[in-house]
């Protein structure tokens, strides 16, 4: 009885020592490798309440930058639907903490690009559930963590993590995270809005490792509030090719890519 | 005749060589207006098809967008190739050359330094972005260094802005003039006829052309250009007045005044930046012109009755925008613009006021994920107190098909003798609703 004790108070003992904080697993999951060059085409399926569908396919290059004024940089075009062609997104964010990314639309019919304020990235990606802001890297430090515990998703290990904001210019004043164990990868998201209301939820499946990266080739974000979900597939990716600085500029912006 | 397939087999040749890819997209667009004073009459009724074929390789591309649309009211067909140009791509700079569009300048719907292609008024201002642009022939040259770019176009012909001739839209001027002339009874005024005569359009050589330069870049957190343009004035100013009289038993009648209009050589300075600031973005841009040849009121006639000038005068004149955009939400993003043309060395004879200001207030946005949209455009001119609201209301039905509900209101204010690009007012009968449904490919 006494060593059953000795045993279960060395076990809790070693889990407060040992066990990381939300903070630290966050952190790991931050600091997980990126590739520095990714190119890939993503389908977004929109579907409504009463299950209508649009899609969206776009065509999405980034490049991240280990050091100078850069945190990455990337351009997206519009491939479809017809409508939309041409419309591109360029996006430049800053290793700077604090500083706000610059951002610029190319619309075609309008024939120039047009600068957009970084406030603008809680609006909607072109009318999908992702936002602006929830397209590029959430910056850690504009969170503070707690390690919930940690849950099965699927098969899958996951640590549990609440992200309290700590100020109220965030979009989302709480988000909950499941992290997978064994990928250091996230399978799942709950998003919260000032009131504290769940407004979305977004899971990733079918992660591929691909030259040594973990790449999650879909996306499923649900917007309880407006009863609408879009569905984002990756594919063509293309990891190893080098992305010239030249591409992530307002010239190519407007030319478009061959 | 061999020859020319000889010559045609080598162009497709080359073409294959050059351009691996070849793509076609565009739209269908029936499009119906009615006018909101008289239901029964329509303004339009037009079906509208546009292609645009790109080819693409690694290092050019080809662009020709060819548009077709038959008017039923007036039971025409036309065509046009609105855009045909070649791209090439060097690794510090771009060449295009052929008919293009060009755009310059930050202010939204008012030409500022956007002055490089003239409008389309066949639809007033109405018309979409794409199709109120007159594509020119061309070449324009981009060369990028690292933190600045240069652009130089060169354009050998000069075109100019197209009027309506006949239907609504048409920019009547006044087909008489009361003439005060001295009679036994005391000064009476006295209607004349007025017959116009068309401008002559400068001759094709090489000291006729347009070209200019800008100069832009991203700097500081500021996107901005400064850019310099010699052209033609769009628009023609008055360059003789002509009175015919007869000779009647009381003397000298004048029966008919006969008006001659010419264009201008004029110059352009101009800046514009935009910068987000807080949580919008401001926009600003400004131009100095010169060369502009401004109309003068009232006809001097000499002692024999014959016309004598000055007809015109020559001024510089500025013009200036400031605007603000604001967006919210996906639902609510709000656009504001104070424009504003000052006559530098302003003369009181001269037709045109010496300030003329407008304010444009854009609201827009979008439910269910976008699938309806709405905008309302407000243009308003402070001085002529003559407005524009356009409100639109747009359903995403499915991919690539989209039904455009409108309507237009134009509200009189003072009215105006001169042409005006924004006179409201000369068209407030012309409110009208329509519909259009676009489907892309």
């Amino acid at each position: 009885m006494y060593k059953t004790k000795l045993f279960l108070t060395l076990s809790l003992l070693s889990t407060l020592i040992f066990a990381e904080t939300g903070l630290e697993i966050m952190e790991r999951l931050d600091n997980q490798p990126t590739p520095d060059n990714v190119k890939a085409t993503l389908t977004m399926t929109l579907v409504n309440k009463r299950g209508q569908t649009r899609s969206r396919t776009i065509q999405r290059f980034q490049k991240e930058y280990k050091t100078g004024e850069f945190s990455n940089k990337s351009l997206i075009f519009f491939l479809e639907p017809a409508d939309e062609r041409g419309t591109g997104f360029l996006q430049w964010n800053y290793a700077e903490a604090g500083k706000d990314d610059d951002q610029w639309l190319y619309l075609p019919a309008l024939g120039r690009e047009k600068r957009i304020a970084a406030a603008e990235k809680s609006s909607e990606f072109m009318g999908t559930d992702f936002t602006y802001d929830d397209m590029g890297d959430r910056d850690i430090n504009k969170y503070s963590y707690t390690l919930m515990g940690e849950e099965n998703l699927g098969d899958e290990a996951c640590w549990k993590i609440e992200a309290l904001a700590k100020d109220k210019s965030q979009a989302y004043q709480k988000l909950i995270y499941w992290i997978s164990k064994e990928k250091i990868q996230p399978l799942q998201m709950y998003f919260f809005d000032k009131r504290g209301d769940q407004v979305k939820t977004l899971t990733f499946s079918e992660y591929k490792k691909i030259d040594g990266f973990w790449m999650a080739m879909q996306m499923h974000m649900v917007n309880s509030r407006k009863q609408h979900q879009t569905s984002l597939s990756m594919k063509d990716v293309d990891l190893k090719t080098v992305q010239d600085d030249n591409l992530f500029t307002i010239r190519l912006l407007k030319r478009g890519i061959q | 005749m061999k020859k020319w397939f000889v010559l045609m087999a080598i162009c497709l040749g080359c073409t294959q060589a050059i351009f691996a890819q070849i793509s076609l997209n565009g739209f269908v667009r029936p499009y119906t207006a009615v006018n909101l004073h008289a239901p029964n009459n329509y303004m339009i009724m037009e079906e509208k098809a546009s292609i645009t074929t790109t080819l693409s390789g690694s290092d050019a591309r080809g662009v020709f967008v060819l548009d077709t649309w038959y008017h039923h009211l007036t039971q025409t067909a036309n065509w046009d190739l609105t855009e045909a140009y070649v791209d090439l791509f060097f690794e510090n700079a771009d060449l295009r050359i052929g008919k293009q569009q060009v755009v310059w300048g930050k202010a939204d719907g008012i030409p500022i330094n956007d002055i490089v292609c003239p409008w389309n008024l066949q639809d007033f201002i109405l018309q979409d972005f794409d199709d109120i642009r007159i594509g020119l022939n061309m070449v324009k040259a981009n060369y990028y260094f690292s933190f600045v770019n240069l652009e130089a176009l060169w354009v050998p012909k000069f075109h100019p802005m197209e009027l309506a001739q006949s239907g609504p839209w048409v920019f009547s001027l006044p087909d008489t003039l009361n003439l005060p002339l001295e009679t036994p009874g005391g000064l009476d005024n006295l209607p004349v006829s007025i017959s116009y005569h068309q401008p002559v359009l400068p001759a094709d050589k090489l000291g006729n052309s347009e070209f200019g330069f800008r100069l832009y870049g991203f700097n500081l957190g500021f996107d901005w250009a400064l850019s310099y343009l010699d052209a033609w004035d769009d628009v023609p100013a008055l360059s003789e007045k002509q009175l015919y009289a007869s000779l009647t038993p009381a003397g000298m009648v004048p029966d008919s005044i006969g008006i001659w209009q010419a264009y201008n050589r004029m110059k352009m300075v101009g800046f514009n930046f935009s910068r987000p600031v807080l949580t919008g973005v401001l926009r600003a841009e400004g131009g100095y012109f010169t060369g502009k040849q401004f109309g003068l009121d009232g006809i001097n006639l000499d002692s024999t009755g014959a016309t004598i000038g000055p007809f015109s005068v020559t001024k510089p004149y500025a013009q200036y925008m400031v605007g603000w955009d604001q967006n919210w939400k996906s639902w609510l993003n709000l656009s504001g613009q104070y424009i504003e043309q000052r006559i530098l060395d302003y003369d009181t004879a001269i037709q045109n006021d010496e300030i003329n200001r407008l304010v444009s207030l854009l609201v827009r946005g979008g439910f269910m994920n976008e699938t309806l949209q709405y905008q309302i455009l407000a243009l308003g001119n402070l001085d002529y107190e003559d407005a524009l609201m356009r409100t639109m209301l747009t359903y995403n039905y499915s991919d690539g098909v989209r039904l455009i509900l409108g309507a237009d209101f134009l509200i009189a204010g003072k009215n105006s003798t001169t042409f005006r690009q924004f006179d409201f007012g000369r068209f407030d009968q012309n409110d009208n609703a329509y519909l259009k449904v676009i489907y892309s490919f």
